[in-house]
């Protein structure tokens, strides 16, 4: 292995100015460390391989407690990398350039976006706007919205086209750990790469668990498989698997009340409408109980406190906990 | 293994959290389960509480064996002045007592001698202690009073200790320089990078293609306007009143009145900025008796806090007014000498591009002829490397008086 260097120092500080950035990007920041260097201490270059340079490099970070991700973009499919904090301590709280109230926002909207009926793993711009109200010190709506535009802008959620906000792959990767830990039942891992799915397939039989990222469902079917990989083995030929992300919901939807996956639409019916007034009558009552634990110190993804989350969910994904049950 | 003995530190923690603040044990050279033990903190009793979770994380990070309580808390300081940093605050010993060493704030020297290893290996930056205002005015005083005694005064600098550092880059200059500057393939790079991401107001329409994204963290364009600041008042003998600053920048188009744009459209007012490079440490406004009564005993204001800076017209309060002086940030991250380096490039580099612009238009129009010539050539080129080694020359020299004459200005010798 090549001794820690200069160049190791100057490709780690490019990688930190920038955060978050491709791999392809990462490497050309890489060629340009190596020929800095070289051309500061007038030697030539010894190169070792990019993938061995950021190992070093990932290897150093490790005990610090920060760590070095990548992750196939579900949209463009090109591959991310960014240097994540690990844990989720006090320090970690200095990281963030927003406000504990916009933090607060941050995550509640994380919430409404894992908890999102169908697999949706989206929120209409509308929904996001309102959850606002759900803030200990209140937000007008134009700094709602003001605040989700920075959101974008920074590159923490991502906003579609239809206007439906989902996480972006920044917040997939730094909040890795977070997500599986809270969202344990609403997680979706791909089956082929074990990365988080938030914008995919489903396999089309009713209890069948397979989820799969776009990018990976596609290389699946050029590998010419035309089954769903895991024991229910249903024909993806015959009916088309189903989509996960935001073609989850209908554009209609966004207006109206939340929907569930299209085949469960009639059992589903009635619970959908029970599923909009309990919740928001929950949520006005956690905004009671939240406000002194968040006015002293929200932390950046702070968790809500075991019992309010409990009551939430309750509402929000009865449907995912009555397939468990199926199950 | 190791995930389960922190979950159980843990729990020792948590049961003898409260109360215990009073018989923690801090020598040092225990080991690291007895140190944990005695020492854990509220802080991550409550990531504990929390996150149970989380130490099996930690496990995986290969933090696992025997990873000492020390050697935590050196990590953690360590994260702790990357995100100070990334927020462009300093690091203050407060927060490192607080957030790090809680109980263990006997173990400081331990500690922060670790983290500035780990930064300067792994990161190349250092931790810079930011002077106090208390110790730049000494300085001023000590200049008026023809520089005695300054060892007292050093000594008493050290025994209390800096109270806040920012993190410095520390490779060799060389390597920093030519990370400042474009590259067209890493341009390239991350223009098509920024073409997968959400628009970005702060964004910039380039890339600018330098190794270094220092541009992302701040306006470009204020950031000029801050080092025009700071050469003001240091050719300003190291300190400006508030009328006379706001009168230069007056003439360069900067009004009172008139807000600043910003790269991101936002308008902001001279006064705010002003008060923002107070915040950051760049600046400090200090308040001081009107000129006749003399400048005894400068009180350094809390500007930011509390109070606005004024507008220019309610400075002056019965015999109170205010002068501008670097704040602790600029000597530590910009300093004297390349303010003043910065000065006579500003001056240099106007002489150069309209030199340049010059010389490619000749260039240009030479450049058919030459093809025809084979022999002059060599001569030619040997002229021009006489020409441009002589200009060299004369660049090094301007440069120079350039560099002295801002050290007479600033009122002697310019710290590093």
């Amino acid at each position: 292995m090549a001794r820690y260097s200069d160049v190791h120092r100057l490709f780690l500080q490019s990688l930190i100015s920038r955060r978050f950035l491709s791999i392809k990007l990462a490497e050309k920041l890489y060629d340009r460390a190596c020929e800095i260097v070289a051309a500061a201490e007038g030697t030539e270059p010894s190169r070792q391989p990019f993938e061995a340079a950021l190992g070093q490099v990932g290897d150093a970070l490790g005990p610090i407690g920060l760590e070095i991700r990548k992750l196939q973009d579900e949209g463009t499919k090109v591959i991310m990398m960014a240097i994540v904090n690990t844990k989720g301590d006090a320090i970690a709280q200095v990281a963030t350039e927003f406000s504990p109230n916009e933090i607060a926002y941050f995550k509640l909207i994380v919430e409404v976006i894992m908890l999102a009926p169908s697999e949706s793993f989206s929120v209409s711009s509308i929904a996001a706007i309102k959850e606002s109200t759900n803030l200990p010190s209140k937000m007008t709506k134009t700094e709602a919205e003001s605040t989700l535009n920075a959101f974008v802008s920074r590159g923490w959620l991502i906003k579609s086209q239809r206007g439906r906000y989902s996480l972006s792959t920044r917040s997939l990767m730094e909040l890795q750990t977070y997500l599986k830990t809270e969202f344990v039942d609403e997680v979706l891992e791909c089956s082929l790469c074990m990365e988080i799915v938030t914008k995919g397939i489903a396999c089309p039989s009713a209890r069948c668990k397979t989820r799969m990222h776009k990018h990976c469902y596609e290389t699946y079917r050029a590998q010419g498989h035309k089954v769903c990989p895991s024991d229910c083995g249903a024909s993806w030929n015959d009916i088309q698997p189903i989509p996960v992300g935001e073609d989850a919901v209908t554009e209609r939807q966004d207006r109206g009340r939340a929907r569930r996956r299209v085949e469960q639409e009639e059992t589903m019916e009635a619970e959908a409408e029970e599923y909009d007034e309990p919740m928001e009558a929950s949520q006005e009552l956690e905004e009671e109980e939240e406000e002194p634990e968040a006015s002293a110190s929200p932390p950046p993804v702070q968790r809500k406190s075991r019992q309010q989350k409990v009551s939430q969910r309750s509402n929000a994904s009865r449907y995912y906990d009555d397939e468990a049950e199926e199950d | 293994m190791a995930p389960r003995a922190s979950q159980r530190f843990g729990q020792a923690s948590q049961s003898q959290a409260n109360g215990r603040r009073t018989q923690a044990a801090t020598q040092k050279g225990y080991g690291g389960r007895r140190r944990a033990r005695e020492a854990t903190e509220e802080p991550e009793d409550e990531q504990e509480q929390q996150d149970p979770e989380e130490d099996d994380e930690d496990g995986e990070e290969g933090q696992g064996e025997g990873v000492s309580a020390e050697d935590k808390m050196i990590a953690d300081l360590v994260r702790l002045a990357l995100f100070t940093e990334y927020k462009h605050t300093p690091l203050r010993r407060d927060d490192i007592n607080k957030k790090v060493l809680v109980n263990n704030t006997r173990s400081f020297r331990t500690v922060f001698a670790g983290a500035e290893k780990i930064l300067k290996d792994t990161f190349g930056m250092e931790l810079v202690p930011l002077q106090t205002a208390g110790h730049r005015d000494r300085l001023v005083l000590e200049e008026v009073a023809d520089g005695e005694d300054t060892g007292v005064v050093k000594k008493k600098i050290t025994a209390a200790g800096p109270r806040s550092w920012i993190l410095r880059n520390c490779l060799p200059e060389p390597i920093i320089r030519a990370a400042a500057e474009r590259d067209p393939l890493v341009a390239e790079a991350e223009e098509d990078d920024w073409a997968l991401l959400s628009d970005d107001p702060l964004r910039p329409e380039h890339a600018p293609g330098t190794a270094l994204a220092w541009q992302s963290a701040d306006d470009v364009g204020l950031q000029g306007l801050m080092f025009v600041i700071l050469s003001l008042v240091l050719v300003n003998g190291r300190s400006m009143p508030d009328p006379q600053l706001r009168s230069y920048l007056k003439k360069l188009g900067v009004h009172s009145t008139i807000p600043i744009v910003t790269a991101s459209n936002k308008n902001i007012t001279l006064d705010a900025f002003l008060s923002s490079l107070t915040k950051l440490g760049y600046l400090d406004r200090i308040r001081t008796h009107l000129p006749g009564l003399g400048t005894q005993a400068p009180a350094t204001q809390a500007a930011g806090r509390g109070r606005r800076a004024r507008g220019s017209d309610d400075v002056e309060e019965g015999d109170i007014s205010y002068e501008w002086r670097w704040g602790p940030r600029a000597e530590a991250e910009v300093g004297e000498k390349r303010t003043a380096g910065f000065i006579a490039d500003v001056y240099l580099k106007r002489r150069e591009e309209v030199q340049e612009i010059e010389d490619s238009e000749e260039e240009e129009e030479e450049q058919p002829a030459r093809k025809g010539r084979g022999r002059g050539k060599n001569d030619e080129v040997a002229e021009r490397r006489r020409e441009k080694q002589a200009k060299k020359e004369k660049e090094r020299k301007e440069m120079e008086r350039i560099l002295k004459e801002v050290e007479r200005a600033a009122g002697g010798n310019l710290s590093a």
